[in-house]
């Protein structure tokens, strides 16, 4: 990871929203970092010690089991945080968070990040309307990976990567998918070759390409709408 | 001392049933007990993913080597 001190500019949605004399309890503090595809940001049960806001790319959450697979939980973009429940007194990351797709973002130490969170109502109200919104995403999510086709489920992890990216091409490799999707690599092999029959895709060793955008919409589960218009409920509230 | 870097094999994960599936990608695995794990657990992931479906008794997974000759066959209803 690069650290410079250019300070951070906001394309992260939630710093963003910030009054400006909120987002000045945070900016001395923030790090402008670029993240590499497949970094791992927080191992589940570590001590979380950073919060990053993300600028752009994509982070991943996964449930990891004890036989050390997992599935992913969440995806997190620039309208998020990675490790801001720090701020809500979590001490540990639930999760394993891993970069998916090259990201800038700008990042602060946990502790600056929840002295700003304890002096801030703005900050506080921002970060808790935040929270509830991916507790819903989560259990979304819960729902989704126990009841929804594999097929299904691609295609929607294909959409939302595809917003994140904002390209139709993806650098994502059958082994990142299948452990996204909670299945063999060889089951992604055989659904993304259907997904390709169908003209809906083409695929390349470590690279997506989404031909058909619509067709895919149509395909995957309810989730890719659910997801989209619940995370725009944090900023439906700002009038700014 | 000369270190020599070996690839990992590569193996072909096919599917035999009314649909068949063949695979032109295939996966490199360490040896062949990854392959056969990587054939149960495709075996599974498709039962899991058609709960409706009661009968796989025509269903087999094939794996072949980078030669294309077959190193194993396992039968769906093998696999629990």
């Amino acid at each position: 990871m690069n650290i410079s001190r250019v300070p951070a500019n906001r394309r992260n949605r939630l710093l963003a929203a910030l009054q400006p004399s909120d987002y000045s309890l945070l900016a001395p503090h923030l790090k402008v970092t670029r993240l590499k595809q497949g970094t791992v940001l927080q191992e589940s049960g570590d001590p979380i010690r950073q919060v990053y806001f993300p600028e752009s790319g994509m982070v991943s959450v996964l449930a990891v089991m004890q036989a050390g697979n997992g599935i992913e939980i969440a995806t997190i973009g620039r309208e998020g945080a990675v490790g801001y429940m720090a701020a809500l007194g979590s001490r540990h990351a639930a999760g394993r968070a891993v970069v998916q797709v090259d990201a800038d973002a700008s990042q602060i130490s946990a502790s600056n990040f929840r002295s700003a969170f304890d002096q801030s109502p703005g900050i506080r109200d921002l970060i808790l309307r935040y929270n509830d919104v991916q507790m819903a995403l989560v259990q979304q999510s819960a729902g989704c990976n126990a009841l929804h086709h594999v097929e299904k489920r691609l295609c929607r992890w294909l959409l939302q990567t595809r917003d994140r990216c904002d390209s139709d091409i993806l650098p994502l490799t059958h082994e990142l998918l299948s452990e996204m999707l909670g299945v063999q690599r060889t089951t992604v092999t055989v659904v993304a070759r259907a997904l390709q029959t169908q003209g809906l895709v083409r695929y390349r060793r470590g690279q997506v390409e989404i031909i058909d955008r619509h067709g895919l919409e149509k395909k995957a589960c309810e989730c890719y709408e659910v997801v989209r218009g619940k995370s725009e409920e944090v900023f439906s509230h700002d009038d700014h | 001392m000369i270190t020599e870097i070996t690839s990992m094999p590569r193996y072909f994960f096919h599917l035999e049933n009314a649909r068949p599936f063949r695979d032109v990608d295939g996966l490199e695995l360490p040896d062949i007990d990854a392959a056969h794990d990587e054939a149960v657990g495709l075996a599974r992931d498709i039962m899991r993913l058609e709960p409706g479906r009661r009968n796989w008794s025509k269903w087999t997974v094939s794996v072949t080597d980078g030669n294309e000759s077959r190193v194993l066959q396992i039968p769906f209803s093998d696999v629990n």
